[in-house]
């Protein structure tokens, strides 16, 4: 089990009515840098606070660095960092008070580092914390996280509200000093641009149900959209071929999202009488977008053909 | 780890606390000092009531002073600054959501509750020891010295009495992410905790009766077993609240 800093299965946790997360399973490699996406409410931050032990699952299990999460993983909090999306510390200790308050919980604490940080960011180590602005904020959290050497770092939406002076600092610290030292990194976001400079593997989360979870450079590779006309109808099984993930009809054919073998895909299409076939690299966004419509069965192009696209889950 | 979280919450009630101890450490030296004033009110005034029994305590030194002391300042601030105190000590920071900056650092939840409580109840019932002291010298430099051989049979009473509207405090602050909904909440148990006040046979019951001191007067000794019994309950709500607080979602 320790082979995954974070593994989960099964992991449900329902709000009343509300199922926030659905039946997750997550494999989290060690030494990665691993990219959890979803649009907002997507069940993001709900997967983090079950795996730091703050919310209890309805149903399943995980796993954080080899022991049950849980509230009283006490062992375990010592070697994993947490970035909040919201940030909130302290404001009535200056951020030197703040350090020393964290220092307290962890004997590995690397104040040679801390002061490195402190001074690199320029955070004033005497000002209150309720008086920093929100990118100093977010700096001081990210040193306190890393402060500790953590084998895992877990960041939910940390460079949500930064401007991309202090995003591009973050992020280059997240990368420079934590994957150097070859800890893992579990990164939640929606601002898939910086995820896409920094992540190694993607995992997509839609409305609580993970909706892929592969290498980042694999994803690029193999998932692609292809465009195709047919001059006379479409295969009946086309949503259902092997790769193919979804099917939207355009003005004169087709969009056919592809998740593997794009190029079998291709020759298949061709043989089936398509014409006109052009195979198209997707960036992250346009992946990422790809999956959340074809799950929320949206196809920008209605079709009394394919009303809201042919998917192939 | 424990001192740090400790010292955190010493510094983040540092006004409420402020202001406790200012108010609980003037009370007691100021009734002293207003001694010869209201004995001079209490006998001349035509409007004030000039019953037998007030004038009594009035006109023994000994029974004004615990009366306005035990009877009436200590336990009526004690339980406004308990309520102070303890409603932040989970909904504060459930509602400031520091609660989730606090509960991932490698520190049980056993740990907090205890720093906590420790750091509440010590301010509370440092400030009743130190007013209590107060008071006595205040007494003393005022040519009227007491007794505190005798005087001190009210404090364990009021200390632990203190202790238990603490608990019903935090027990509160653990069911609530909103310190004033908390302290509502508490405001309202200590409601019927009051009731019994008011029946004279059933006085007893009530901890307020019992930090006012009232049976070291009818009894002439200290109701241990009273006393015992308040820090029992006490306990168990300290117990009750960890549970609510290990099991409770953030």
């Amino acid at each position: 089990m320790s082979d995954w800093p974070i593994k989960t299965e099964g992991l449900t946790k329902r709000f009343g009515p509300v199922t926030a997360v659905k039946n997750l399973d997550l494999q989290v490699s060690r030494g990665s840098i691993f990219g959890f996406l979803g649009p907002n409410g997507a069940g993001k931050t709900t997967t983090i606070k079950l795996l730091l032990g703050l919310l209890r699952p309805t149903a399943g299990r995980a796993w954080v660095l080899g022991e049950p999460a849980g509230p009283e993983a006490v062992v375990v909090r010592r070697r994993l960092g947490y970035i909040s999306e919201t940030q909130n510390m302290y404001n009535f200790l200056t951020v030197r008070e703040t350090l020393d308050f964290c220092r307290s919980f962890y004997p590995q604490w690397d104040e040679a580092l801390a002061r490195r940080y402190l001074e690199l960011f320029q955070l004033p180590a005497n000002r209150l914390v309720g008086r920093l602005s929100k990118g100093m904020r977010g700096l001081l959290a990210l040193v306190l996280a890393m402060a500790p050497h953590p084998e895992l770092l877990i960041l939910d939406e940390p460079t949500s509200g930064l401007d991309p002076l202090h995003r591009r600092e973050f992020l280059t610290v997240v990368l420079k000093e934590i994957a150097a030292d070859g800890a893992t990194v579990f990164f939640s976001s929606h601002v898939l641009s910086e995820v896409d400079r920094v992540v190694d593997h993607v995992a997509i989360l839609d409305q609580g149900r993970l909706l892929v979870s592969r290498p980042l450079e694999e994803m690029k590779e193999q998932e692609k959209r292809l465009r195709v006309v047919f001059p006379g109808p479409a295969p009946a099984d086309l949503g259902r071929w092997p790769g193919v993930r979804r099917v939207v009809p355009e003005m004169n054919g087709y969009l056919i999202s592809v998740a593997a073998n794009p190029q079998q895909v291709a020759a298949r299409l061709a043989a089936a009488g398509g014409t006109g076939i052009t195979i198209m690299d997707m960036n992250l966004e346009e992946i990422f977008l790809d999956y959340i419509e074809a799950e929320r069965g949206q196809s920008g192009f209605p079709s009394p053909a394919y009303p809201g696209g042919l998917q192939n889950n | 780890m424990f001192w740090r979280l400790f010292r955190k919450e010493w510094k983040e009630n540092r006004f409420v606390i402020t202001i406790w101890f200012l108010v609980i450490v003037v009370a007691a030296l100021a009734i002293p000092l207003s001694y010869d004033y209201l004995l001079r009110l209490v006998e001349t005034s035509p409007i004030l009531p000039q019953s037998p029994e007030v004038l009594a305590v009035f006109r023994e030194y000994r029974l004004y002073l615990w009366s306005q002391w035990f009877g009436k300042n200590a336990y009526q601030n004690a339980t406004i600054f308990a309520v102070l105190l303890g409603m932040g000590m989970v909904a504060g920071e459930a509602g400031r959501k520091t609660i989730d900056f606090l509960l991932t650092k490698p520190v049980s939840r056993a740990l907090i509750w205890a720093a906590k409580f420790a750091a509440a109840g010590l301010a509370l019932w440092l400030g009743l020891l130190v007013s209590w002291a107060g008071l006595l010298l205040s007494s003393h430099l005022n040519g009227r010295p007491v007794a505190w051989g005798w005087y001190w049979q009210g404090l364990p009473g009021l200390l632990a009495g203190s202790t238990l509207l603490l608990a019903v405090v935090a027990l509160s602050s653990t069911l609530f992410d909103d310190r004033i909904k908390a302290g509502a909440a508490a405001v309202g148990i200590f409601l019927v905790l009051s009731i019994p006040s008011w029946i004279p046979n059933l006085r007893w019951l009530s901890v307020f009766h019992q930090m006012a001191g009232h049976e070291v007067l009818q009894r002439g000794q200290v109701p241990w077993l009273t006393i015992l019994v308040l820090l029992g309950l006490a306990a168990g709500l300290y117990g009750l609240g960890l549970a609510i607080f290990r099991r409770r979602e953030f």
